[in-house]
């Protein structure tokens, strides 16, 4: 059941940055799905986990000991991934939209989107200093 | 033939954006339900808070469009905005209070295990009461004209009054179940007893004089067949209540 769940949630998430991959080309279909489809249904389904699953968990979030205690039930490690792969795609789609509203090259953008996708604050990290890379030369 | 409902245009925004939250919410309560398997007095957890989603989106939307049937002056002040929001605020502090009971795993209505549980029962009643002032105040905006306009205030006075009287009885009841084995086990599509007297039942009448009464004036309904339907619809109430508070289960009076 979980896995069943945790397959679902990665292939949605995968579908929306295939969709943000594709945004030179079609950026109103991208954003309508990475945007916000994509993340309407995990951001459900994270709700739902998060109802059944947060209450009668151990742990809590006033030290890191209790934080560690809750992400050591799986319906809870689940609620936190369903979390990472919603918002991470949500920072994808604004990257995307905020680069195109800007001008920016998507072969600049390309590099933050993957990153962006594995390692969450990385990629917008990239995407901040690509910004102001090209703020300071000027373009 | 077109059949054209005598109701207005629009709805009231604020009393339907409310009824769409409650309507919205009922998706992950529903995939919560599904993948808990926890059960509380017997029914699965999140049974109860779905119930309580889809009875206050139905009396909101219902409210909403009724009351758009209120004088224009009523429907632009300020009062009638601020009381609207507060109402929807009323509801979803009770529903805060139900999730997170069964969040947790336990008993909201009832549930007096601690000060602090103790405490948020009667606040919520406090909130329930003037959620349900809402159709007395929709009613009384309403008044007559019509036969169709006095079946809504009506429909919308029974609300307010049956469920007043009934829900007050059953919150002061310790239990909602009279007689029986106390579980929430009956079956059926709301789950009433049927080992002893559910007064959930009057309370779900009660709640849906609302509908129950302006059918009759939009079936056209002459003004007496109005009033005598609206009084017999609140004598079976206080029947069914009746006979709940017997110990009886929902209609064994009758079959």
């Amino acid at each position: 059941m979980l896995e069943t769940l945790f397959g679902l949630a990665n292939g949605g998430a995968l579908a929306g940055w295939v969709a943000l991959l594709a945004s030179p080309w079609t950026p109103r279909a991208s954003q309508a799905v990475a945007g916000l489809a994509v993340p309407l249904l995990l951001s459900g389904g994270y709700v739902a986990l998060i109802l059944a699953f947060l209450g009668p968990a151990e742990g809590g979030f006033g030290s890191l000991a209790e934080v560690t205690a809750l992400f050591s039930v799986p319906e809870v490690v689940l609620a936190g991934w369903v979390h990472y792969l919603a918002f991470d795609l949500l920072i994808g789609a604004m990257i995307v939209r905020q680069a195109r509203a800007e001008g920016m090259p998507f072969l600049l953008v390309l590099p933050c989107l993957p990153l962006t996708f594995l390692v969450g604050p990385a990629g917008w990290l990239l995407f901040q200093v690509v910004r102001g890379a090209r703020r300071g030369a000027g373009a | 033939m077109s059949v054209a409902l005598p109701l207005p245009a629009r709805p009231d925004p604020v009393l339907w954006a409310g009824a769409l939250l409650f309507a919205a919410m009922t998706a992950p309560t529903l995939g919560a339900a599904m993948l808990d398997a926890r059960l509380h007095l017997g029914a699965p957890i999140w049974i109860k808070p779905l119930k309580f989603q889809l009875s206050i989106a139905v009396y909101l939307g219902t409210l909403a469009w009724f009351a758009a049937m209120m004088p224009e002056r009523v429907r632009a002040a300020r009062w009638w905005r601020l009381y609207g929001l507060a109402v929807v605020g009323a509801f979803l502090g009770e529903i805060a209070w139900i999730g997170g009971a069964a969040a947790l795993g336990t008993a909201s209505h009832y549930n007096a295990s601690t000060p602090l549980w103790s405490t948020l029962y009667t606040l919520a009643g406090v909130l329930a009461v003037f959620g349900t002032t809402a159709a007395g105040v929709v009613a009384w905006q309403i008044g007559g004209g019509s036969t169709w306009r006095r079946s809504v205030s009506l429909g919308l006075w029974a609300t307010f009054a049956l469920t007043l009287v009934v829900a007050g009885i059953l919150s002061g009841l310790g239990g909602h179940e009279v007689g029986g084995d106390g579980l929430d086990t009956g079956g059926g599509p709301l789950g009433w007893s049927r080992d002893g007297g559910d007064p959930r039942a009057a309370h779900f009448l009660a709640t849906h004089a609302m509908h129950a009464i302006p059918l009759l004036g939009l079936l056209g309904a002459s003004r007496r067949g109005v009033w005598m339907g609206a009084g017999l619809y609140a004598a079976a109430t206080l029947a069914v209540l009746a006979e709940a508070l017997a110990g009886r289960p929902f209609l064994s009076t009758l079959l």
